[in-house]
């Protein structure tokens, strides 16, 4: 399967209570693209270094509920994660999901706050999926 | 639900006398008591104790309370000093008792209950897994041999998961009696509950309760809806400590929680060591009776406190040292000291067995406590055992909000300063808010506006979680969030951690 089909059939798929992701992603550790829908914004590298060092020890995501989650030119208020597995932000009614797997970041965005449930279960499982594949 | 109960009986008469006219009138000689008459009372829900009633009042007719609204969720708050429960859409809970499980040493009958997962391995060192456990206002005073009391949150989560649901079973049965088979439970949580914990409470929940569905909500998200707030520093002055969290558009932005491990407690054993420092006992009420020596006067007799454990006494005297605390305890306007009003006016006390006690410095001193903590290392040393408090040390209220509010992200910082909401036990002391926004004004970078507010009500300030948790059980945006048990059955207990992070 490639990435894109991930995207488009397992991220960017109807919620169990209605609705869809509004954008959605999948990055390497690098910063580098793997796939991503169509209105995905474009991320910086330093953002992703950012992400890269809020997943690892010793600070976690301190120092990023400080100064916020940056996605492409979006600010996110840091909420409740797990520590070196997910981070979860929101803005507004919206909010993102950052699921780190051995090799990759996935990333969900919605933007109705009743999604949030919703969105961390789509991101997580295909998150979890993909490191019981390796990856 | 008693006095409900009450106002049906009346009304059932009339209608039971109308119902056995109409029944004899028509067939004089056929009063088969055999013939029963079905009557369905419909009601908003489903109650046992309403059945009872009715089944009473109505005898040879048989009687069903049947539901034709949707169920009701139940909303249950576990403290750490009192355990609320009560309806969703209710404005006060309906079963408040302490958090408090007792058992018996001596106790030989319950069984062991049957493992329904490797989880479960653990229990508290004290409460041993085979005895029955009590809880309850009536069943605590129940003073007999060998009767020990424990609290069932201590400084963090609980401390085995039969004693929670010791607390469960005695709200939903003896208090609320209700089936929760049928309702969907809305738990509060402390926001530092962690996912072993919310795990285990799930798996009793769903597994040995057969609750429908279920969800738990962060403490401080709940009281900030109390206050209809989305936005606020949630300060929560409690019994084992205070919590403060920042809580955006109602999600707790976890890095802000701090905690400090002096509250409602804490004060309580300071004001009891200074009442036991002027060198009078404070006696339970159970530990003394009173004889008329003569008419119209009173000696008081010690009754022997033999067979009786030590944490069943203490427990019953912090109950008085709580009372006196709450009674004439009082937060002074500028940082009190005791050395330099040690002169103040005198206030009287009357401790159940008669004894007044005169209390001048301690009133301040004790709630003093909780802005100036160095107390507990001069004037109360050796009071609280601050080392058991793990992961909380003994702070100021005024260094755990700066500390909160550093932690969370700059751009929410001035909207925090501005929305501080004051709740819990605690902040019942009714000069607390004032002296707190002055001195939080007088700390705070000069371009913050500070602002704290409490509920104006005294219930609505000790009740602001379990108010939120029935607020928000009952919006109809919520009902699509709640956690099924079929869902628990297809994924397991740690769905919870992403349906509700």
């Amino acid at each position: 399967m490639s990435w894109q089909t991930y995207v488009d059939d397992h991220l960017m798929c109807a919620l169990p209570n209605g609705g869809q992701l509004a954008a959605a992603a999948i990055l390497g550790h690098d910063g580098g693209v793997w796939a991503q829908s169509d209105s995905f914004p474009d991320i910086t590298g330093e953002q992703v270094t950012n992400l890269m060092s809020a997943f690892s020890p010793p600070n976690y995501d301190g120092t990023l509920a400080q100064k916020g989650l940056f996605l492409g030119g979006n600010k996110y208020l840091v909420v409740a994660g797990d520590q070196g597995e997910v981070i979860r932000g929101k803005k507004g009614s919206g909010g993102a999901t950052v699921k780190k797997t051995s090799s990759a970041l996935v990333i969900g965005l919605y933007s109705d706050a009743h999604q949030a449930g919703d969105a961390n279960v789509v991101v997580e499982q295909l998150g979890d999926y993909l490191i019981g594949q390796g990856m | 639900m008693a006095s409900f109960a009450g106002l049906i009986r009346p009304a059932l008469w009339v209608v039971t006398a109308k119902l056995s006219n109409a029944y004899s009138g028509s067939t004089g000689d056929s009063r088969k008591l055999s013939e029963t008459l079905r009557i369905r009372f419909l009601v908003r829900r489903h109650s046992y104790a309403l059945e009872a009633e009715l089944a009473f009042a109505c005898r040879n007719i048989v009687c069903t309370a049947e539901v034709y609204d949707e169920t009701n969720g139940v909303v249950v708050d576990c403290g750490s000093s009192t355990t609320r429960a009560g309806y969703a859409g209710e404005d006060t809970p309906e079963a408040l008792f302490p958090s408090v499980v007792g058992f018996s040493t001596a106790d030989a009958e319950g069984q062991a209950r049957p493992e329904t997962s490797n989880k479960r391995q653990k229990t508290s060192a004290t409460i041993p897994s085979t005895r029955k456990l009590r809880a309850g206002n009536a069943q605590l005073d129940y003073r007999h041999e060998g009767f020990e009391v424990e609290p069932v949150f201590q400084y963090g989560n609980f401390t085995s998961i039969e004693a929670v649901e010791a607390l469960w079973e005695h709200a939903w049965r003896d208090r609320l009696r209700v089936n929760i088979e049928e309702h969907p439970v809305m738990m509060a949580e402390p926001v530092f509950q962690t996912k072993a914990a919310r795990e285990q409470l799930l798996e009793a929940l769903f597994e040995t309760h057969k609750a429908p569905a279920a969800f738990m909500a962060k403490s401080a998200v709940l009281a900030s809806y109390a206050m209809g707030r989305q936005t606020s520093l949630m300060v929560d002055a409690g019994h084992n400590g205070t919590v403060v969290a920042a809580v955006h558009d109602g999600f707790v932005l976890k890095h802000s929680i701090t905690q400090s491990c002096i509250g409602g407690s804490a004060l309580s054993q300071c004001m009891l060591k200074s009442v036991e420092a002027k060198n009078i006992s404070v006696k339970p009420r159970f530990a003394f009776k009173r004889q008329e020596t003569s008419p119209g006067h009173f000696e008081v007799q010690d009754v022997g406190l033999k067979g009786l454990t030590d944490s069943f006494c203490k427990f019953h005297v912090q109950q008085i040292a709580a009372d006196i605390k709450e009674s004439i305890g009082r937060v002074s306007d500028l940082p009190f000291s005791a050395s330099e009003n040690a002169n103040i006016p005198t206030v009287n006390y009357e401790l159940p067995d008669g004894n007044e006690i005169q209390i001048g410095p301690e009133r301040f001193n004790v709630p003093e406590v909780l802005l100036q903590p160095s107390l507990l290392q001069s004037t109360f040393a050796g009071v609280v055992d601050t080392a058991a408090a793990q992961g909380a040390s003994p702070a100021s209220l005024l260094d755990v909000i700066q500390d909160s509010i550093s932690r969370s992200d700059v751009d929410v910082r001035r909207e925090l300063y501005n929305s501080i909401l004051l709740t819990g036990g605690c902040s019942l002391f009714a000069t607390l808010r004032d002296r707190l926004e002055r001195e939080l004004a007088d700390a705070a970078p000069q371009t913050a506006k500070v602002k704290v507010t409490s509920p104006a009500n005294a219930t609505e300030r000790r009740f602001a979680v379990w108010i939120g948790g029935s607020i928000l059980a009952s919006l109809g945006s919520f009902q699509q969030m709640w956690m099924s048990k079929k869902e628990y059955e297809e994924h397991g207990a740690a769905l919870m951690h992403r349906k509700a992070p």
